[in-house]
């Protein structure tokens, strides 16, 4: 396989022809090579998966490197960027999948009558948790619930208590990630300064959490 | 309750790690082959890649990708 510079890969991709057949080639070679590794969390080579996934990848990053060939700006090795379009080819496929049967209001809703709120607006006190904690959940949740809209309390439940990836959520929400990032950002920054309006740093919060 | 306890706490971590100005997923992923070669090489990228840092800091989704793309360049470049 030829060492190309970035400049080269760009000129070889660029227009149809032989140069091109050969660097997607090359590209494809790559894309491979790097795969297992990318996905080393997710699935090992010997997944019945693998190798069908793999192959879909591949594909989809060759066909998304040609449309966006001009967003290249050289910041780093031709090769770097291709494989990062490859990995969120590739987790986004691997999220869907895994996440596939599970809808949203299922997620956030807990047993009739308590309401969408879930885990953040119920809780039962057990014996080890000493009154001051038990105060301060209830605190956080009035919080929660003055503070944040219904879609924000569902994304941070969905999101935060049950490790659902954004892309997941957004789709359901007929969203999308950045803008469901910038939902919980927002959701976020609201919690804050309601906290600091109340004089309570984080840090007060956490010494009544802290086991000890 | 426990339960309840581990989540409070997490949601007030990520309340303290909170900015006014944070950069969103296509922000963060528009750098991340630049951000993870400057890992790779050892450089330091705490003052160019703050709001990267802290954006995978809080966001689990970006930091997968990024530590699938560092094991990428770990193992074959
Ligand atoms: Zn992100």
């Amino acid at each position: 396989m030829s060492e190309r510079t970035n400049k080269q890969w760009v000129a070889d991709l660029s227009a149809p022809g032989e140069a091109q057949e050969d660097a997607l080639s090359d590209l494809r070679a790559i894309i491979m090579r790097g795969l297992p590794y990318a996905l080393s969390k997710w699935l090992t080579p010997s997944d019945p998966q693998f190798d069908s996934l793999s192959e879909e990848v591949a594909q989809d990053t060759l066909l998304r490197v040609l449309d966006s060939l001009q967003t290249f700006e050289g910041r780093s090795k031709f090769t770097t960027w291709v494989h990062k379009i490859a990995v969120r080819i590739a987790l986004t496929e691997l999220r869907r999948k895994r996440w596939r049967d599970v809808s949203l209001d299922e997620l956030t809703e807990r047993a009739p009558g308590e309401g969408p709120l879930g885990i953040l607006a119920t809780h039962e006190a057990g014996p080890e948790v000493v009154a001051e904690q038990s105060d301060m959940i209830e605190h956080l949740q009035r919080v929660i619930s003055e503070e944040l809209t219904e879609k924000q309390r569902q994304a941070l439940i969905a999101t935060q208590i049950h490790g659902m990836p954004m892309e997941e959520v957004a789709r359901r929400m007929g969203s999308n990630r950045n803008a469901l990032y910038k939902l919980l950002h927002d959701a976020r920054l609201r919690l804050k300064s309601r906290l600091e309006e109340e004089g309570l740093s984080p840090e007060d919060v956490m010494a009544v959490f802290e086991p000890g | 309750m426990g339960e309840s306890v581990d989540i409070m706490r997490q949601l007030v971590k990520m309340v303290a790690r909170t900015q006014q100005r944070e950069l969103d997923c296509g922000e963060v992923f528009a750098v991340l082959d630049q951000y993870t070669e400057a890992i790779v090489a050892g450089e330091d990228v705490s003052a160019e890649f703050a709001l990267v840092i802290q954006h995978l800091d809080l966001c689990r989704d970006c930091l997968e990708e990024y530590e699938a793309l560092l094991s990428v360049l770990q193992k074959i470049h």
